[in-house]
């Protein structure tokens, strides 16, 4: 009797056990007799986004076209994705394929995830058409480990009533120009120009255009240029032109500032404009190049990148659906669909799509060619925080020398 | 004799799926990270493991200012919490304990604040804090008790305040009803004796009262130390640890360690650091209880 319970509880816990470890993965064969292909694929595009309507277009198109593919898309939010990929690593389970932001693209390189498809790539022959930046944020070392899927970059949003009502017919094109616009701008509770200064990666990727338009790079951030840079921005907060709120503002909380009309001007990126055409019909807008500092104009470079891991069993029939992606007659009315901008230049040149007919996508398309990539290394992100913390220094109203003198001696010894 | 050890393994057993749990969930997570707090171990290396660098990480992270920033925020942030949360408790317990109309109603809504998720709370505060539209802001500035709107999450000064009230905001109804419970069941006729002694209000509350609750207090006291000391979700949504520094938290700098710079070992040194401390804060509750039912 006593036997008989003791047995039934230890064949309680083995049951118990085997379902815990039940979850294997069934992809690691995913390649049977039949030729029939499993591909999975892990990306951060939120459901019901533009992004995500294209990625879904996408795959169900291929699937239709190549019967023998099926696809196990995996969404999971932007900060996931990273942590997810992570135990990932751990438990060596990981996708086939995984559509990834690009400045985060080289960490995980580093971190052995993805497969070097440099022999693909080049018997491919078409990355020559794609634009450097994007391209260089997918290399190590000269090799590749993806593909470029889609760019954006940073410009200035403007709203156009407020710049007639304030009698203003020349859009700003320097720093001065600029500044003295936004501050004819700013009245009463209605600020000239909104930026986000959040402690986030957001924060940096805001920053750094001024940074690199005035002549500066994070490995001479305590440089004249570099200070003058930052100048500008704890300026304009001083005086009011920026709210001092912008410290708390990510990237959708400057587009409310902009859309609610208490700000006449915003730095942001190309997928506002779907937003602001759906929702805010009545708002008068438009955009324009960020203003030219000592070194000219400069924007920052974002975006999506396609990579294989290093792991995949089905690394030759994930390859070719990334190229299939990327086909022009593919790609053009896909990313149409999806509101994105091309990283290939056939592509971006071709009459028929919208970003080479809009006003506001072909101001987006021009100011990418000025886009710099964030290829800072595998401590990019350690050196983004510090990056983070100089501007809130900066804003809240440091001596702008001693933050970046000593933000420069923090982030030296992490840049390659 | 035999017969005996069956006898009690078998009643062992049943004692076996709920250590199977504990070793699982919470055991080996415990020494898991202990071991990383010991390791170079980063995304680079996270596929073959982390080489043993001894205390590197241990003088790499309690030397940094942020460290010793992030400490003094978890203390300020705990103790003020704390103490607010169950002083403001304790009043409303006592109001909420007297007879009067709608008085479950009252008992009920007050709870709303603990239930809201705190992504809400957070987001809503936010904006009563905003130094352009807040709220707050409006009506201090309408009362004439501040000149100019403060922006309250944005500077240095007031930042950890603020989340700090925002805090207290939700914490005070869990307090207030634990609190409640406990009063409910104290004797009746002490407070009689008391009365008939012609002790005063204050007096009834030093020497009746407040022994009386000593040990349900420390059980509140413990666990919302334990709670409140791990804030995490509050820091995110309002401020995300800055400006510069100002609200990191220990849990907050260890998130960030490991999961914005992937340095998986100074972040569990920072995760040991919250464990002895906790560990510590736990053991002075287990020995006041100890004392409490020896008397």
């Amino acid at each position: 009797m006593l036997k008989k319970s003791l047995w039934s509880m230890l064949g309680m816990i083995l049951f118990v056990l085997a379902a815990c470890s039940g979850g294997e993965d069934s992809s690691q064969d995913s390649e049977n007799a039949n030729g029939e292909v499993i591909i999975e694929i892990w990306d951060y595009l939120a459901p019901d986004s533009t992004s995500a309507r294209e990625q879904e277009a996408l795959i169900e198109q291929y699937q239709e076209e190549n019967p023998n593919v099926t696809f196990n898309r995996t969404y999971m939010p932007f900060a996931d994705l990273k942590t997810r990929l992570l135990q990932g690593i751990g438990a060596g389970e990981l996708p086939d394929i995984v559509l990834i932001d690009n400045p985060d693209h080289q960490s995980f390189i580093e971190a052995g995830v993805f497969a070097d498809i440099t022999d693909m790539v080049e018997e491919w022959g078409e990355i020559d058409l794609y634009f450097e930046g994007p391209v260089a944020s997918t290399m190590m070392d000269g090799n590749y480990y993806g593909i470029p899927n889609n760019s954006n970059a940073l410009a200035i949003y403007y709203n156009k009533t407020m710049f007639e009502e304030a009698g203003i017919e020349a859009l700003p094109e320097t720093w001065d120009e600029f500044y003295d616009v936004a501050e004819q701008l700013t009245e009463g509770d209605i600020r000239g120009f909104a930026m986000a200064g959040v402690k986030s990666e957001e924060g940096t990727f805001q920053f750094l255009p001024y940074l690199w338009q005035a002549g500066a790079d994070l490995d001479s951030f305590n440089s004249e240029a570099a200070i003058e840079a930052m100048r500008h921005i704890q300026e304009m907060v001083q005086e009011g032109i920026i709210s001092s709120n912008m410290i708390n503002w990510d990237q959708s909380d400057v587009l409310v500032q902009f859309h609610t009309e208490k700000a006449a001007m915003m730095e942001n990126g190309p997928w506002q404009i779907p937003i602001l055409e759906e929702e805010f019909p009545d708002l008068d807008w438009g955009v324009m190049l960020m203003p030219a500092g000592a070194d000219g104009t400069a924007s920052i470079l974002g975006g999506e990148n396609w990579a294989i891991t290093a792991d995949s069993e089905v690394k030759e029939e994930a390859w070719k659906f990334i190229k299939w992606t990327q086909k022009p007659e593919i790609m053009g009315p896909m990313h149409e669909l999806g509101g994105r901008l091309p990283s290939r230049a056939d592509v971006a040149n071709d009459e028929q799509y919208e970003w080479a007919q809009d006003e506001n996508m072909k101001m987006f398309m021009e100011q990418l060619e000025t886009a710099q990539p964030r290829a800072y290394g595998t401590n990019y992100p350690e050196i983004s925080n510090h990056v983070q913390e100089a501007i809130q220094r900066a804003i809240t109203g440091e001596d702008v020398e001693s933050v970046m003198q000593s933000t420069a001696e923090q982030i030296t010894p992490l840049l390659p | 004799m035999q017969g005996q050890f069956r006898h009690t393994f078998s009643r062992y057993m049943f004692f076996l799926p709920a250590l199977i749990f504990v070793l699982i969930f919470m055991i080996y997570p415990i020494v898991y990270n202990i071991i990383v707090s010991f390791q170079d171990l980063t995304l680079m290396n996270l596929k073959t493991g982390g080489q043993f660098i001894g205390l590197d990480n241990y003088t790499n992270v309690l030397g940094t200012a942020t460290f010793s920033v992030a400490l003094k925020n978890t203390v300020i942030y705990t103790v003020s919490c704390i103490f607010f949360q169950i002083v403001i408790g304790y009043l409303l317990a006592v109001f909420l304990n007297q007879d009067f109309p709608f008085r479950n109603f009252f008992r009920s809504i007050m709870l709303l604040a603990w239930m809201t998720p705190l992504v809400i709370t957070g987001s809503l505060f936010t904006w009563l804090f905003d130094v352009d539209y807040g709220v707050i802001n409006y009506i201090l500035t309408s009362l004439h008790i501040i000149s100019e709107p403060v922006n309250w999450l944005g500077q240095q000064s007031t930042a950890l305040t603020a989340i700090i009230i925002t805090n207290i905001w939700i914490g005070i109804p869990f307090n207030m009803i634990l609190i409640l419970a406990a009063m409910q069941s104290l004797p009746k006729d002490v407070y009689e004796a008391a009365t008939v002694d012609g002790s005063n209000k204050l007096q009834t509350f030093w020497h009746i009262t407040l022994p009386l609750l000593r040990p349900q207090l420390l059980v509140i006291i413990v666990l919302g130390i334990i709670y409140t000391f791990k804030v995490f979700d509050l820091i995110l949504i309002m401020t995300g640890g800055g400006p510069v520094n100002a609200t990191t938290v220990l849990p907050f700098y260890g998130y960030q360690l490991a999961f914005v710079n992937f340095n998986f070992g100074e972040s569990g040194v920072v995760a040991t650091v919250i464990l002895c401390i906790l560990l510590i804060i736990a053991s002075i509750y287990l020995y006041m209880m100890k004392k409490e039912e020896v008397q």
